[in-house]
């Protein structure tokens, strides 16, 4: 595993506006940031990425069954009481889900370490799946890149595919939502609606703000039909606690992702994990923290259960010195995670992002901060495998 | 190779990013008989293909369906009904697809065509769509404009808004 600085392309913001990648950079800044890539070899991927993608998937999709059954495990993970019923008979349908990404700790050597899941409403996967593709390609043919160098991303194949798989349980009309004011939040599921034509799946977008409510406590399109089912970038936490929330339950409205998927992207799953596979190489020692209040041990990251996109999160280094991410997630639960410092490689600190679509690893985005804790306002570095 | 064969888009980057009622986005509509037809039209080839295969894929899961296959001729004339007997004990009858629509979308002066689904036709020489129920003004004479209300009857919507209050936070989007 390397980093290696490379001239970005000439063109390459042109060619971002061309394929629709309207949120490349942030405040002026690229967030799409090719003046750098990764390298890695083929092992790596396969033996250090790919391998415990898939069992860490396998160990998380095993507890969703013990916890949708224990009342005293859904209390631990501060889901609402009235979304229990609805959340384990999700399950018990095994109501199909589209994706997830999980964020690993990587140097090119030890065992990948699990961070977190975001297995509710990932993103980057445009970036990830489509612009990083094209980014190779290019690059090979302008003879930067070896015509041999691949890269570890069947993410577009498998998202398609699985929309062809999903599609035909889908009840229609089939909606893709996400708040209307967030370009990198249309981006993406403007992207997973392409994904979805292409596979034969017709899915329309609509703000959430937009969605109704019926007479009958049906959700209504802008066109006042019932909504069948809809792709949601928007955390179920956030459904649960909005006005709406309390009628999703009857609604008969099929969500992706599932009601389930609660479960797994609560970082409670963390410390449940922990417990019921000590000292698995790919896990860090977990726990539910009893004492929010307290100072954070050296050693120690602190997470609320429902955080997003690294709010509220506290770090004490083992040399005592503390970092702490502001943040909305101010009365939630937290848990305690050891602190895994990731990688420092010329000044930024990646991190691996490995996705997983239905159940099968598909591929890897990396994002880089100058920071440990990695942000929304982290840049998207891309890959090679050489 | 560890990575997908192809990675393409197949709308993105020449869409708007939301098409709501209330934009002043100019929507219209066309029905074509052949792939020529609607090349003719001007519509992009790779386009005209992608709704033709999907109008095909789709035309018998949408067709209208009769038990019999007089009452399949009452609507759609005696040649255009073709039996299913693909579920053995409940055959049906469903009118063979007459060509298919697309949807034109005009923003910001660049135009963007979506597949809309096949077209059945009546004997009364109107269409049938299965995604939007009419095509307006029917037959062959160019881009017809759809009616922003256009809806589909379950107009009983008592309220809207009650998705989205987290929205207010400021941190901006909601995926992670």
């Amino acid at each position: 595993m390397k980093r290696i600085a490379v001239e970005p392309r000439p063109d390459w913001q042109a060619t971002a506006a061309r394929y629709g990648f309207q949120f490349h950079s942030i405040n002026g800044e690229p967030y799409w940031d090719e003046s750098a890539y990764y390298t890695f070899t083929l092992e790596q991927i396969e033996r250090d990425i790919e391998t415990p993608t898939g069992e860490l998937h396998q160990l998380a999709m095993s507890l969703v069954e013990e916890i949708v059954a224990s009342e005293a495990l859904m209390t631990t993970l501060a889901i609402p009481v009235r979304y229990w019923d609805w959340i384990a008979d999700s399950w018990r349908r095994r109501q199909p889900h589209l994706y997830g990404r999980m964020d690993l700790v990587y140097d090119g050597r030890g065992p990948a370490k699990l961070y977190e899941l975001n297995y509710d409403t990932p993103t980057s996967v445009y970036e990830a799946a489509f612009f990083q593709w094209i980014w190779l390609e290019e690059q090979q043919q302008r003879g930067v890149l070896a015509k041999h160098a691949d890269q570890y991303n069947q993410l577009q194949e498998l998202l398609i595919l699985a929309f062809a798989t999903i599609g035909k349980s889908l009840r229609k009309p089939f909606y893709f939502t996400a708040v209307r004011n967030s370009l990198e939040d249309q981006g993406t599921i403007e992207y997973l609606r392409d994904c979805a034509v292409q596979a034969g799946v017709r899915g329309d977008m609509i703000a959430i703000e937009d969605i109704g409510l019926s007479t009958k406590g049906a959700f209504t399109d802008l066109q006042n039909k019932v909504i069948g089912s809809l792709f949601k970038l928007y955390p179920l936490e956030h459904l649960f606690s909005d006005t709406y929330g309390p009628y999703l339950p009857r609604s008969d409205l099929q969500l992706i992702e599932p009601p389930w998927k609660a479960i797994l992207s609560n970082k409670g799953i963390l410390p449940l994990l922990w417990q019921r596979y000590p000292h698995h190489p790919h896990l860090l020692p977990a726990f539910f923290d009893a004492e929010p209040h307290q100072p954070v041990p050296p050693g120690w990251v602190r997470k609320p259960l429902l955080s997003r996109e690294g709010a509220n999160v506290h770090i004490t280094l083992p040399n005592g010195e503390s970092i702490s991410s502001p943040g909305r997630y101010t009365q939630c639960p937290v848990i305690r995670q050891a602190f895994q410092p990731l990688p420092s490689f010329e000044g930024g600190y990646p991190l691996i992002g490995s996705w997983v679509v239905g159940d099968t690893p598909a591929g890897m985005g990396i994002r880089e901060d100058v920071t440990l804790i990695t942000r929304d306002t982290s840049r998207f570095v891309p890959h090679a495998i050489v | 190779m560890k990575r997908s064969r192809t990675a393409s888009l197949f709308v993105m980057g020449m869409t708007p990013l939301l098409i709501s009622a209330c934009d002043e986005t100019q929507k219209s509509q066309q029905a074509f008989t052949t792939l020529d037809n609607c090349a003719e039209a001007g519509v992009p080839k790779p386009s005209c293909e992608a709704a033709y295969n999907q109008a095909v894929a789709e035309a018998p899961k949408n067709a209208p369906r009769y038990s019999t296959r007089e009452q399949c001729a009452q609507s759609y004339g005696d040649d255009a009904c073709q039996e299913d007997d693909s579920t053995p004990g409940s055959a049906s009858w469903y009118p063979a697809m007459n060509g298919f629509l697309i949807g034109r979308v005009i923003r910001n002066g660049a135009a963007a065509f979506y597949p809309a689904g096949p077209i059945f036709r009546r004997r009364d020489d109107t269409d049938y769509s299965p995604h939007y129920g009419s095509v307006y003004a029917g037959g062959s004479g160019g881009w017809r404009s759809m009616p922003t209300d256009a809806s589909a009857g379950e107009g009983d919507t008592v309220s809207r808004g009650g998705f989205g209050g987290e929205g207010e936070g400021g941190e901006g989007g909601h995926g992670e």
